[in-house]
């Protein structure tokens, strides 16, 4: 959107006018043949994104596939054990249990294996929100030492902040991103956790509890699909 | 002479008599077999919608795949309370994450939500199906009353070999209106008061929510009992 298309659909709209005005989404520059520049990075940046949850809700899936067999398999273990317990009449402690059943050393290692799979996903993130850090402060310089622009037009945040393809600016890709890393980020510290602990639990619920967490990843909010799905459709990709 | 007269008087008094009756006890024939007749096709209009009635609720249960859905809340209830009730006091997860378990449950409990209104979607099925019976026996008892003062004890009690009786019919049709209501109250219950807290909500939604032998057993009874009823030509009767 032009700068002066964009001056004047804010100048039509009043407060006190109760009429709304239309408002006028420019041409995506990814329907202008190939992109080059910002546009091009930017766009290819929330490629790799979308690939990258893809990536991450496969690996999510193996994970939870592996969990539930450690959770099985311990517990089985674990009732089996009371069984033998109380036919003995006496039960032992369940923190005092120190085997384990046989196999659950090589799911543990499969999913060691995921989790590491899963945290270079996460780098591969990191990586890319930083280009995007590093593209939002050579937007904002480029435009506020541009040499034809006035004083007044350079401290305006809707020039600053004027959309890159549909509705977003470079800023908004680059706070989305990193929203999206934050809560990735944590998710894996908690996929960590569940990685180290999980095979030296002895109660059935703290076992489900373990496996809900890997599983329903609590710190992965709603707005994430969005976002995804938001990218997705602003650089032209859908 | 005056014997003879009398004798011809009494001969026409007796044959007058004998037709004045005739067409009295015609006439109460008929208003009976007319009053028989609406019965009749009343109730059975109300057998054949039954009929089909029933065979929208099989198919509802099908449609719905209600085991599957039900298997799956059981699943989700079954983890929720294993999330409330697991004790993880020195686990790193709750020591690094101490909001995991509010947000785990808020996202299960979300999960039993939308499986909760696919139930609910159901029962309003079923409840429509309820609607349908019980109008068509409300219909039956209506006509039954308003026609009952013209029916005698023995056509109200008279059956065939393949033809039940009026009283037995409305015995049924008020069993089956019965039943059906029975089934979509204790649905309604079960559904309303899911107590997440409760180990015997999996066991009761199991049990209850995927059972409808009952119903099918005395549909089947009163449906072979009537078979031939409602495949007669009502028009074609005395």
């Amino acid at each position: 959107m032009s700068q002066k298309t964009h001056k004047k659909n804010a100048s039509s709209y009043s407060g006190n006018n109760l009429d709304f005005s239309v408002v006028q989404v420019g041409r995506s520059p990814s329907y202008t043949g190939n992109l080059t520049g910002t546009p091009r990075k930017v766009k290819d940046s929330c490629a790799d994104i979308y690939n990258l949850i893809q990536k991450w809700n496969c690996l999510n899936c193996t994970g939870t596939e592996i969990l539930k067999k450690i959770a099985n398999s311990k517990i089985q273990f674990i009732e089996g054990e009371r069984y033998i317990d109380t036919h003995n009449t006496y039960v032992t402690s369940s923190e005092g249990a120190g085997d384990f059943p046989v196999g659950l050393e090589d799911l543990c290692d499969l999913l060691l294996q995921t989790h590491q799979q899963m945290k270079e996903t996460v780098s591969k993130l990191e990586k890319i929100t930083r280009q995007l850090e590093n593209l939002c402060r050579l937007t904002e310089m480029q435009k506020s030492t541009h040499k034809n622009v006035s004083e007044e037009v350079n401290k305006d945040p809707e020039i600053i902040d004027a959309p890159l393809f549909l509705t977003w600016s470079m800023r908004s890709f680059y706070q989305n991103a990193q929203d999206l890393l934050r809560q990735y980020q944590k998710e894996l510290k908690v996929k960590r956790c569940v990685v180290e602990e999980v095979a030296h639990l002895h109660e059935r619920d703290a076992l489900m509890f373990f496996v809900s967490s890997w599983t329903y990843q609590p710190y992965i909010e709603d707005s994430s699909q969005l976002i995804v799905e938001s990218m997705v459709v602003e650089t032209g990709l859908r | 002479m005056s014997n003879s007269s009398i004798s011809f008087d009494n001969y026409t008094a007796v044959t007058v008599s004998t037709k004045l009756s005739t067409t009295s006890t015609r006439t109460n024939s008929s208003t009976i077999c007319e009053a028989r007749e609406k019965i009749l096709s009343q109730f059975q209009k109300s057998f054949i919608e039954i009929d089909h009635q029933w065979k929208l609720w099989e198919n509802s249960f099908k449609e719905a795949e209600l085991d599957v859905h039900v298997k799956i809340l059981s699943n989700l209830i079954d983890n929720a309370q294993s999330c409330q009730n697991a004790n993880l006091g020195r686990a790193n997860l709750i020591k690094h994450f101490p909001d995991i378990r509010e947000k785990l449950l808020f996202k299960i409990e979300r999960d039993i939500e939308e499986e909760k209104d696919l139930l609910s979607s159901l029962l309003k099925t079923l409840q429509n199906i309820y609607s349908s019976v019980s109008s068509q026996c409300d219909n039956s008892f209506k006509i039954f009353e308003k026609y009952k003062l013209d029916l005698s004890s023995v056509a109200e009690t008279q059956k065939t070999e393949v033809w039940p009786s009026i009283s037995q019919m409305l015995q049924w049709l008020k069993e089956l209106e019965k039943a059906f209501e029975n089934e979509c109250l204790v649905r309604e219950f079960v559904l309303e008061n899911m107590d997440l807290h409760e180990p015997s909500t999996t066991e009761n939604l199991m049990k209850i929510w995927c059972d409808y032998s009952k119903l099918r057993i005395l549909v089947n009874d009163v449906m072979t009992f009537v078979s031939f009823f409602i495949q007669a030509d009502l028009t074609k009767i005395s």
